[in-house]
């Protein structure tokens, strides 16, 4: 390339900024909305991969229905594969925290090697009356703070522990809970709040309630490749874990056995000592009457001998006798069993143990991450493409407009003697560099501004550290070739056409292209009602066609991204208000200690009457269908007037018949993910492993976490007892303020947990806050993109009709009827591209929302009428405001200079 | 006064560090209904001069006035409005809207003016009555430059002026075409300023300028008039 030919390039760069900026920006949005939503899944994954590799993150956890000795360790160390084992406690206890809440936690003893945590703030235990806390659910206010043991805890429990408080010294995050879940539990309202960790030292325990186990290798999370590892070796820690709970079941019933054996012995030797005391007692009764015969002798010759008669000896002998006789012996004392004999008596041997080994996959915290990263990828898979396309549309447009404006310049310089591959190049240089600078920048920005504030929104309900940044040279490659291929491959292609055209024919200039009647000309009736003006629009949009395609398939996509924007935000924003407006119209849930048989005294005091509210037994149950199984809970209802307090009905909101024996209602989300149907059968599993099978009668509205309904004689049938019933439905009076009533209820002893719904939908509609921010970045990005692409299709429409702008500005027209003359057009385009962008949109939104998963909350698929008219208004706004800052360009299009040459 | 006049008009071109001088002292005036020539080799100023008179560029120094009105001392805003109501252009290159049918353009100049002549009588006294519909596309290279010329005087301007109407055109349309213009200029009284290199064509007009290198060199009234058609060259 020439020094002249490179000046003349850069001097083209120059004098057409703009449009070279426009190319610049488009693959950067383009290209930085791909990669970097296509790069924030692999980023998350990694960041929790990092997170549980630098906290040795357990692949099996070892439990068994005894626990393992604190030898056992040993014994699973030496197993094959196995890089560290670590036993631990882990309890569910009642706490006191300092402000005077009472909440349940899972308390879990330190571990050194395996599932070792990330310390947030403060320090690590130095005395084992301290803790480290949870730190995504406590602040770090918390340190110093102590936590309490509470009194209502079982005694058996509290006995457990060596101090009844512990000090908070620390702020951990631990890789058993990337998630906010915490688990079940039999205590409080079944759900536990938080985690703390206290030193070992801490529990009065000498055995171990599970072993964590970490194997040798590491694998990318979720891969086959260790699903199919953790299942080689699954069986031969099953096994040792059972053969170590089979030999401490042994040994504690040989224990029972021996100390059985011993109170045994006792009773039959105290049986033995019985029969000899009676035995010596007849003797001593033998020896008494003896005695009293003799002594009764001896009083009688008493009197002779003290007057000193000498006495025959034969009754001399008596009082030898009596002397010789010997002395009562005291009895000895009947042996009393020992006390603890009853305790040993009342002992049952263990049953035969069970041992588990529960893999990752057992942990609500990585089956979770799985499926909610999965929302991102979910976006990633539609998104982007859709950006590149209309990025590639209009690279291509502009592109080829350029090479088609310069064919007389071309021309000039083949005339001159230049190759065709020189040429080539200046227009390959280019748009080469615009497009490379636009994919560096937008790769850069991309992967880094997506992914963190992605993975912000996600610090809502993961906590495993700041990400991680993958680069990914696929993703880098990929974004590259294409950015090329749209720039660079499009000019080459425009440009061959050119080049091998002869450049006597370049220099001449290329007909204009012909005017056309358009269709609208022969239907007079309306034709002739449009002004004049307008008729020139309606006929210049018709007469372009590929501007005209160009345009309406960019506006409209603009369009349907800003309504999947807004749709993404109405569907998740309205979920808690149309569950509590519609679905759960109950104003609390109020869960007893005690079962309630029919009234709840406490609300009868409170002047409710069995009308105001509503029995039932609510139970966590895993959903087991053919495509997988899913904890959730089962409500089992016995009233008839259920519809009262919860509306039971389908999407359509038509209302469904309360189920009855074998039959039950599952919630849409359930029935979308496993596929379920009406009539399908399915399976209710209960912790203890006891299932419930039933029909399914109907599919219900609900989005707030799963549940399953069923009448209790379908619970009666299969278990054999109804369940407890310990849950309330109540409704307040009107007027009422359901926060006191709530705060009231729970004062009562009876009372275990109440839950406002009032609460819960101000909770959501927070969480929910941070999936807006995806949001807004989908709406900044729609607007970008609109941004660019408007302003380059205008500028391609400026430049393009450059000579009749100038015209009509020589035949008098004022900037104001030249704007409107040149962008009445745009402005129709503009408005039929966002008509087209609506449905368009309502597609894009749909398949959005399939991809798009979160635990617990089901998504209803709708956008707002409101947003149909935002994301309308949104572009023509957009279009409006790009043409008239171009207003300024048509003004600066200078008459003489455009109109002097042919070209 | 005369109907135009030019007082010591000059007008400098600054293109990057270069200052360009296309004009320098220029005079000259042109009486109302004249038919003026200006003649002079490629890069003399022709077009700088019609254009400024024709509103669409603006002098360096000088005055320039139009009936009266000192044109050179307009606003941008009054600049358009000047060339709306008072001037009509005819271009080399016609610069006719290649979507507007040949009626439909003159519409379009006419449309914005105060009292325009109506577009189908225009046409027909150019001798397109047939052709009106057709886009110009349709239509040859003389046809589009009467067309051109139509749409300049549906405007009604108080001149006409025309930049190398001819030049696009061959010898017999470029003929006609200047035809034309004249029979336009005696017959409606208009004042026409057309521009050419054709020293020729000077026989048929009223008022002969010869311009070079910025400056006017000559500036006569034609004595003997002939008329276009016996001019040959
Ligand atoms: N926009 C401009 N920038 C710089 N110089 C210019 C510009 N327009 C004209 N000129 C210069 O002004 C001078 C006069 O140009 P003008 O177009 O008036 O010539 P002309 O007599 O019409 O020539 P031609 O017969 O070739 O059309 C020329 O030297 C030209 O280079
Ligand atoms: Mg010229």
């Amino acid at each position: 390339m020439s020094k002249r030919l490179l000046q003349s390039t850069l001097r083209e760069i120059r004098n057409s900024l703009g449009r070279y900026i426009a190319i610049m920006a488009i693959i950067a949005i383009g290209v930085g909305f791909f990669a970097g939503l296509k790069n924030t899944q692999p980023d998350m994954l990694a960041t929790i991969k990092h997170f549980y590799e630098k906290t040795n993150f357990h692949d099996y956890r070892l439990v068994s229905t005894i626990g393992f000795d604190k030898e056992s360790v040993d014994a699973i160390a030496q197993l094959p594969e196995c890089n560290a084992a670590c036993g631990s406690i882990v309890l569910d206890a009642l706490v006191t925290l300092e402000e005077g809440r009472g909440i349940v936690m899972k308390v879990h003893s330190l571990t050194e090697t395996v599932d070792a945590l990330e310390l947030v703030a403060g320090r690590y235990p130095q005395n084992p009356n301290e803790c480290v806390l949870d730190s995504y659910v406590f602040s770090d206010e918390m340190l110093g703070q102590t936590i309490v043991l509470a009194e209502n805890n079982e005694e058996e429990l509290l006995e457990k522990f060596v101090y009844d408080s512990f000090t908070v010294v620390g702020m951990v995050t631990s890789p058993v809970y990337i998630q906010y879940e915490r688990g079940n539990t039999p205590l409080g309202r079944g759900v536990v709040d938080a985690y703390m960790l206290i030193p070992e030292d801490a529990f009065d325990m000498d055995y171990y309630t599970e072993i964590d186990v970490k194997l040798n290798q590491n694998f990318e999370l979720y891969d086959d490749a260790y699903k199919n590892y953790v299942d080689e070796y699954e069986e031969t820690y099953k096994s040792a874990a059972l053969t170590l709970a089979q030999e401490r079941t042994d040994r504690f019933n040989d224990e029972i056995r021996e100390a059985k054996q011993e109170v045994e012995d006792a009773r039959t030797q105290i049986e033995d000592a019985k029969a000899q005391i009676e035995e010596a007692k007849k003797q001593i009764e033998e020896l008494e009457k003896t005695r009293a015969e003799l002594e009764e002798a001896a009083a009688k010759l008493q009197p002779y001998l003290d007057m000193g008669y000498p006495l025959p000896p034969e009754q001399m002998a008596v009082f030898t006798a009596l002397e010789q006789l010997p002395e009562t012996p005291e009895l000895p004392e009947i042996p009393e069993l020992p006390e603890e004999a009853k305790e040993v008596d009342e002992l049952e041997y263990f049953e035969e143990p069970q041992a588990y080994v529960l893999g990752r996959d057992t942990n609500i915290g990585y089956v979770c991450f799985e499926s909610d990263s999965g929302i991102v990828d979910g976006i990633a898979n539609v998104f982007p493409i859709f950006f590149f396309a209309v990025a590639a549309l209009v690279c291509v447009t502009t592109m080829n407009r350029m090479v088609e404006e310069q064919r007389t310049q071309i021309g000039v310089l083949k005339a001159l003697g230049y190759g065709d591959g020189a040429i080539l190049f200046k227009y390959l240089f280019y748009a080469g560099s615009a497009a490379l600078i636009g994919c560096v920048g937008g790769y850069c920005l991309g992967t880094w501004m997506f992914p963190k504030a992605i993975w912000y929104a996600y610090g809502m309900m993961y906590n495993a550290g700041p990400l991680v940044f993958v680069f990914s040279w696929k993703l880098a490659v990929i974004s590259l070739v294409v950015a090329m291929l749209c720039s660079m491959g499009i000019t080459f292609l425009s440009c061959r056409v050119q080049l091998t055209e002869r450049a006597a024919m370049l220099m001449r200039p290329k007909a204009p292209k012909a005017g056309k009647r358009i269709f609208l000309e022969y239907i007079p009736f309306l034709w002739n009602h449009i002004g004049f003006l307008k008729k020139v629009s309606f006929r210049n949009i018709f007469r372009y066609k590929r501007r005209f395609f160009m345009m309406v398939l960019g506006i409209s996509g603009c369009t349907a991204l800003l309504i999947a924007g807004f749709g993404i935000k109405d569907s998740i924003a309205g979920v808690a208000n149309m569950q509590y407006d519609r679905v759960a119209i109950y104003d609390m849930g109020i869960t007893t200690k005690d079962e309630v048989e029919n009234e709840f005294p406490l609300l009868q005091e409170m002047g409710y009457t069995r009308d105001d509210y509503f029995v039932f037994a609510e139970n966590s149950m895993d959903l087991v269908t053919e495509e997988g199984s899913k904890s959730l809970y089962v409500a089992t209802l016995t009233e008839d007037k259920f519809d009262q307090f919860y509306s039971l009905h389908t999407l359509k909101q038509e209302p469904i018949a309360f189920p009855k024996k074998g039959e039950a209602v599952v919630n849409c989300r359930m029935a979308e993910q496993f596929h379920l149907s009406v009539g399908d059968q399915v399976i209710l599993r209960t912790d203890a492993l006891q299932e419930i099978p039933v029909t399914i009668s109907g599919i219900n509205e609900n989005f707030v976490y799963n549940y399953v309904y069923i009448a209790e004689e379908t619970y009666v049938d299969t278990l054999g007892k109804a369940p407890q019933r310990k849950n309330i439905y109540l409704k307040a009076h009107e007027g009422e303020d359901v926060r006191e009533v709530s705060a009231s209820i729970l004062e009562s002893e009876d009372v275990a947990t109440v839950s406002v719904n009032e609460e819960t939908r101000e909770r959501i509609n927070t969480m929910m806050v941070s999936m807006n921010i995806i949001v807004y970045i989908v709406i900044a990005c729609a607007a970008a993109l609109a941004f660019v692409v408007l302003y380059n299709l205008t500028n391609i429409n400026i430049t393009e009709r450059i000579r009749e702008i100038a015209t009509i500005k020589v035949l008098g027209f004022f900037q104001r009827e030249t704007c409107a003359y040149v962008f009445r057009e745009n402005l129709i385009l503009a408005v039929i591209g966002a008509f087209v962008g609506l449905p368009l949109g309502k597609l894009l939104h749909a398949f959005i929302m399939a991809n798009i998963r979160v635990d617990l909350i089901t998504f209803a698929v709708y956008v707002k009428p409101i947003s149909y008219i935002f994301a309308f208004l949104f572009t023509v706004v957009f279009a409006a405001l790009v043409n008239f800052s171009m207003g300024g360009k048509l003004d600066r299009v200078n008459m003489t200079e455009s109109l002097k040459s042919v070209d | 006064m005369s109907f135009v006049s030019f007082e010591h008009v000059g007008k400098t071109y600054h293109t990057g560090e270069v200052d360009i001088k296309a004009l320098n002292d220029v005079n000259f005036s042109v009486e109302q209904g004249e038919f003026c020539i200006i003649v002079g080799a490629s890069g003399a100023g022709k077009t700088t001069i019609l254009n400024i008179l024709g509103g669409m560029d603006t002098v360096s120094e000088g005055k320039v006035f139009l009936d009266g009105n000192e044109i050179s001392s307009y606003k941008k805003k009054q600049l358009t409005g000047y060339r709306r109501y008072d001037v009509g252009f005819v271009f080399q290159f016609y610069n006719l809207v290649q979507n507007l049918t040949a009626k439909e353009n003159v519409e379009l100049a006419a449309q914005i003016c105060k009292n325009p002549l109506p577009a189908e009588e225009v046409l027909k006294e150019v001798g397109l009555s047939e052709r009106m519909n057709n886009f110009p596309s349709q239509l040859s290279g003389g046809e589009q430059q009467r067309v051109a010329i139509a749409r300049a005087l549906a405007k009604n301007p108080k001149i006409l002026l025309c930049d190398e109407p001819t030049g696009a055109l061959d010898y017999v349309t470029g003929k006609a075409v200047l035809k034309l213009l004249q029979d336009t200029c005696r017959k409606k009284g208009k004042t026409v300023i057309v521009i050419t290199h054709n020293q020729a064509l000077t026989a048929m007009a009223d008022r002969i300028i010869t311009v070079k290198s910025g400056t006017i060199t000559d500036m006569r009234k034609n004595a003997s008039i002939v008329d276009v058609e016996d001019i040959d060259w």
